[in-house]
């Protein structure tokens, strides 16, 4: 990526020089559609979710009352959900994000695997058939596949039914009875197929000469994967992390579907409650706001390290 | 020059069309105005009205719009305008716009009645009374009936979004419904409101796996959903009123109103000491789908979840339909409820509103309905000695004979407690409760 935008660069500026009768605004100009999607759809409605979170509630209807006058703005509902937040929702807290690291760390690594062998290890028909196999899961909607092992986890679904007839397990596990590790396997089985085909786009474009250098000059095999394609893979992966992690956050319905057990509630569905009850609005848009503060620390991290890695 | 030679001169200047055009702009510039007005004026203030208030009744909690209806402190609403008239023709050639829950309208009903009055119609179905309330506000859906539960009608009457009703529409909520709807606490001589149907909220269970006997023998049943003997098998309605209600009924507390604290602190740690012994789990399908499936061998639920539940076994046979059991309180000292129907203010077809609001009160039409939706209407013909005995047009009892308890009698809506509105504070004291089981904290 980082080779790619520098040979853009390089090629951009003598076509600048030769248009130079262009006026001055003209390539500024290519920012607006950007500018002003950014504008209506992500500040305009932030600013919205900022003034639910300081605003009131409708004194008839008691729906979220947005107040747009900063002036007007009350901390009170702010202040009342600091407490859960502080409080009895820490167990919550806690657990969203060791679901999520859990879940993030068991993508990468199947993720990263089976795009490694699509990469590395096949070619011609093999390939195609493999990409088409990636590719399949998207297809068919994020709830379809949840509902699907909702039927599989059944006291007398499959799973149970394979696991007893083998004897792995004496008796039918109640899979969908509150488990974490059905949660955790939830998630993981949701967010791995954007996952992996961004690593098989990634280690596919990895130049093969540098990896024929990097034997010739005497590293095994696993010292040319571990100094040369991880290192490089980096992107990657930390792009990875913040493309499944994210959602995971903010992610309720694959609990609902899966457990529905307030044991493994998560931060999602603090949110979904707080949205779907009357008169809970600014409620609502606080922990969205709560969330968007924790998220912005791995962003900013994101953001940085990998300008970083662009820059050399 | 005089003035009045310049008001001549003026008056003469001002055609036709620049007095169009100036007004347009004055049109415009008028929202624009109160727009700022409204910017200069602190959002949220309950409005001052000068008609007083939009009814009567003895509990007017202070800082609430209009007071709040119980079953023993009615109200009667005031007729914000007037009805329709009566003897109105039946608009031609129209579309009923339906406004209602999702399967809970059985079609055939409706089909034969736009087949009678020569009319189409058209269904929006919505899964929440909060998303039905957000539609209704925005008053851009002129929808011709919509069907509330009554703890939202204090809102839709002070909002002026349902209209009167004109009795004379309708006789067949006389001649054919319980006396006890016709005058109900929650809408005083019907003015606004017609019944639907009715539930009550109690305990279904898998008879291949718990006994009538054994439920009925227990000295306080609904202990049954914290018994560790059923430690995955057992669920509750994703629904905070329900669930802490349960925990309120479980501790003898009728109330269902409550904004007692320590009631509600108790009934918070009652159903967080769920999630440990039985690994409760929260829907909304697992009373009619759940049960049936084996999903679940115990679960919160309404009367007509489970009347209809045999849709849903596996087996369609007696052996299958057996597996369904209901319990509620003997002494029917319980949960209680019931929707309504209602016409928007906006209806563009009141008149045909009106007739299917007859239709819907009719006995062969609301028992038609009755055999699909599975809950009861407050109908005469639905007598609770012979509904587990009259077969339904399915060629089934409208009720199994071993869910008998899952019939509702007119007397029920004496002993048992409805789930009404509550106050703004009431209600984040039962929201923070409710959190807090969810968040797993007692």
């Amino acid at each position: 990526m980082s080779a790619r935008a520098k040979r853009r660069k390089g090629r951009t500026r003598p076509a600048k020089r030769s248009d130079s009768w262009l006026p001055r605004w003209y390539w500024p100009a290519f920012a607006l559609p950007g500018v002003v999607w950014m504008l209506g759809l992500f500040l305009l409605p932030f600013y919205v979710v900022v003034s639910i979170a300081f605003g009131t509630v409708d004194p008839l209807f008691r729906s979220p009352l947005p107040v747009f006058q900063p002036w007007f703005w009350t901390g009170r509902y702010m202040a009342e959900e600091w407490d859960l937040l502080t409080g009895d929702f820490r167990a919550v807290e806690l657990r969203t994000l060791i679901y999520v690291m859990v879940a993030s760390a068991i993508c990468l690594v199947i993720a990263y695997t089976v795009a490694y062998f699509a990469a590395r290890c096949t070619s011609g028909r093999l390939r195609v058939a493999f990409l088409v196999m990636l590719a399949a899961p998207l297809l068919i909607s994020y709830l379809m596949r949840m509902l699907a092992w909702v039927e599989l986890l059944q006291p007398d679904g499959y799973v149970n039914r394979i696991l007893t007839s083998v004897h792995l397990i004496p008796r039918p596990i109640h899979w969908l009875s509150g488990m974490s590790i059905t949660v955790v396997m939830g998630l993981v089985y949701g967010y791995v197929p954007y996952l992996t085909l961004l690593f098989y786009g990634f280690l596919d474009r990895i130049d093969r000469r540098v990896l024929e250098a990097s034997r010739d000059l005497g590293a095994s095999r696993v010292q040319t994967f571990v100094r040369v394609t991880l290192p490089l893979s980096k992107p990657a992966i930390l792009a990875g992390i913040v493309i499944t992690s994210l959602p995971m956050f903010g992610d309720y319905y694959t609990n609902n579907l899966l457990s529905g057990s307030p044991r493994t509630t998560m931060f999602g569905n603090l949110l979904d409650n707080a949205m779907g009850s009357t008169g809970q609005g600014p409620e609502a848009a606080t922990l969205v706001l709560f969330l968007l503060l924790v998220l912005l620390v791995p962003m900013i991290y994101y953001m940085r390290s990998s300008s970083r890695l662009a820059a050399g | 020059m005089t003035g009045s030679a310049f008001d001549e001169w003026s008056l003469e200047q001002l055609t036709r069309r620049v007095f169009l055009a100036r007004g347009a702009k004055a049109a415009a510039a008028v929202p624009a105005a109160a727009a700022l007005l409204a910017a200069c004026q602190k959002p949220g203030q309950v409005p001052t009205t000068s008609t007083g208030g939009p009814g009567q009744g003895d509990y007017w909690p202070e800082g609430s719009p209009y007071p709040l209806a119980r079953q023993d402190s009615p109200v009667t609403w005031d007729l914000w305008r007037d009805p329709i008239d009566s003897n109105l023709p039946v608009e031609k050639g129209a579309t009923l716009k339906i406004f209602n829950w999702n399967a809970y309208l059985f079609k055939k009903v409706v089909e034969e009645f736009c087949a009678k009055y020569d009319c189409k119609y058209e269904i929006t179905t919505y899964n929440g009374e909060d998303e039905a309330l957000a539609k209704m506000r925005t008053g851009q859906l002129e929808f011709d009936v919509y069907f509330p539960s009554p703890d939202n009608l204090g809102k839709l009457v002070t909002a002026q979004l349902i209209q009167p009703l004109n009795h004379d529409y309708i006789p067949h909520l006389v001649s054919d419904v319980w006396p006890a709807f016709q005058n109900p606490w929650y809408d005083q001589e019907w003015r606004y409101t017609v019944p639907y149907v009715m539930y009550t909220t109690g305990i279904a269970y898998r008879r291949d796996f718990i006994s009538d006997e054994q439920i009925q023998g227990m000295s306080n049943p609904y202990d049954i959903l914290w018994d560790p003997k059923y430690k995955g098998d057992i669920g509750i309605y994703d629904s905070y009123r329900e669930a802490i209600a349960l925990a309120l009924l479980r501790k003898g507390i009728t109330d269902l109103n409550t904004g007692d604290q320590g009631a509600l602190d108790q009934a918070q740690s009652d159903l967080v000491e769920m999630i440990d012994a039985v690994d409760v789990r929260l829907d909304t399908n697992g009373a009619y789908l759940g049960i049936p499936t084996g999903k679940f061998k115990l679960h919160q639920a309404w009367s007509g979840d489970i009347a209809a539940g045999w849709w849903y076994t596996p087996e369609q046979n007696m052996e299958g339909w057996k597996t369904l059991g209901y319990w509620y309180p003997d002494d029917r000292v319980g949960a209680v409820g019931n929707d309504n129907i209602v016409i928007p203010a906006n209806a563009e077809h009141p008149v045909l509103a009106h007739k299917f609001i007859d239709w819907m009160m009719t006995e062969t039409h609301s028992m038609l309905n009755f055999s699909w939706v599975g809950y009861q209407p407050p109908q005469n013909a639905a007598d609770p000695k012979t509904l587990t005995t009259t077969d339904s047009f399915y060629d089934m009892p409208y009720v199994l004979p071993w869910l008998s308890r899952a019939v509702i009698e007119e007397k029920d809506f004496e002993t048992g407690s409805f789930e009404a509105e509550l106050t703004p504070e009431v209600d984040a004291i039962w929201h923070n409760a409710w959190q807090g089981f969810k968040a797993g904290v007692s």
